[in-house]
């Protein structure tokens, strides 16, 4: 990537206005893949001094700052102790440490990068971004849309809940990109399950929960049909990594157990 | 574009150009220990601290160090020394590239975790590659060295 000039923001306010300039400024987060990036970029503007890398814990939400890095996202006893652990298990297991530390919360969600561990893990939960100047959106909302981002993500607004999350990555090697991430959570007899790097971005199984969480009761049968369902209704395909067979096979036997293991 | 920050300990000011990462401002800088191996944020040979975590310098802009500390194998030689005694009693020194940005990486590791697990420990060091040992070598050396600590 070339890069002409490197700005660091002093105000949410100059940093829009920079970022709305041009087409070609754009905003870093932690930078981590901007080095896979062969664009010519006028400005890039650095928002490490706006405060932004802060999480905070309110009675009834958890406030996560777009700076913060993933490394401290789950290092962090709030976000470990949301669904036992399942997003720390998940950013966790993106890369090294040396890069987690680089690589930021906010980064990777605006990339909407079909691959990530994190969104998929995240989008089971009821988690709302907010934007400077004014927006606001669902996080499910926001992968769904395909609009350029020209607001500046600021939060990550987590709403607290009691329920028990599974998350699994299948790749070919532990620092590798997934081959399928499988989420699944479940809070007071109801679930979610988020299907990502299909190899698509991540989606949640709305046909399937609609069938599950009208079961009066979870066996092994149902398990088995809303597996079956998923596989119908969450679009999975090949590409370098997988086949579209295997990672059929692998969301099945990973949607059932995430189920199970959620359910005991 | 200028860029000012403490280089072990040593406030540093370095010309760069915006697009230039870490790891050429290093090394164009004479700090050599500093490894470049895959260049592509994987192997973790280019690891150095930024603020005390380790991060690796081939995927960090050298721009958004200003006004930061960073930490090569030189601002902790003591201890780096220490480690690498661990490592040759245990037959991990090979051809010794991984070193360096391992030692650092296990400099992190023991002041951010009190105690670790051997699963923490494999979790933590990860992304530090080593072509050469198939790490049970690494990871007896780090556990060894850890125990002595307490």
């Amino acid at each position: 990537m070339e890069i002409k000039t490197y700005h660091k923001a002093t105000s949410l306010k100059e940093a829009y206005q920079l970022l709305n300039a041009s087409t070609k400024n754009i905003l870093i987060g932690g930078g981590a893949w901007l080095k896979m990036s062969t664009q010519s970029v006028e400005t890039v503007i650095d928002l490490n001094a706006l405060n932004l890398n802060q999480i905070i814990d309110h009675d009834d939400y958890i406030e996560v700052g777009s700076m913060v890095t993933l490394h401290d996202f789950e290092s962090h006893e709030s976000i470990i102790s949301l669904g036992k652990g399942f997003l720390g298990t998940a950013v966790g297991s993106i890369m090294g440490v040396g890069f987690r530390n680089i690589a930021t919360v906010g980064g990777s969600i605006v990339g909407r990068y079909s691959f990530s561990d994190l969104i998929t893990s995240l989008v089971t939960l009821p988690v709302k971004l907010i934007f400077y100047p004014f927006k606001e959106m669902p996080l499910e909302s926001f992968l769904l849309s395909k609009e350029k981002v020209t607001d500046i993500l600021t939060h990550i607004i987590i709403e607290k809940r009691s329920g028990t999350g599974y998350f699994k990555k299948v790749s070919n090697s532990g620092l590798d990109f997934a081959i399928l991430n499988v989420a699944v959570f479940k809070e007071q007899g109801q679930y979610q399950i988020a299907i990502g790097s299909r190899p698509g971005g991540a989606l949640i199984a709305h046909e399937a929960l609609d069938f599950l969480n009208s079961q009066p009761l979870v066996n092994d049968e149902v398990i088995e049909q809303t597996a079956n369902i998923v596989l119908d209704t969450i679009k999975l395909g090949s590409n370098k990594a997988a086949s579209e067979e295997y990672r059929k096979a692998l969301a099945k036997a990973y949607v059932k157990r995430g189920i199970k293991e959620v359910s005991s | 574009m200028k860029v000012q920050f403490t280089l072990n300990g040593r406030n540093r000011i370095f010309e760069v150009s915006p697009d230039e990462y870490l790891l050429e401002t290093l090394r164009n800088n004479h700090i050599t220990s500093v490894r470049n191996g895959c260049d592509e944020s994987t192997c973790g040979v280019c690891t150095v601290l930024f603020d005390s975590k380790p991060v690796l310098s081939c995927t960090m802009l050298t721009a958004r160090v200003d006004g930061h500390h960073i930490t090569t194998v030189e601002g902790v030689q003591n201890e780096v020394e220490h480690i690498s005694h661990y490592f040759g009693d245990e037959g991990a020194d090979q051809c010794g590239f991984c070193n360096v940005g391992l030692a650092l990486t296990l400099h992190a590791l023991k002041s951010e975790i009190k105690d670790p697990t051997d699963e923490e420990i494999k979790t933590y060091i990860v992304g530090n590659l080593c072509r050469c040992s198939g790490y049970q070598a690494q990871f007896r050396a780090i556990k060894r060295f850890l125990g002595d600590q307490k």
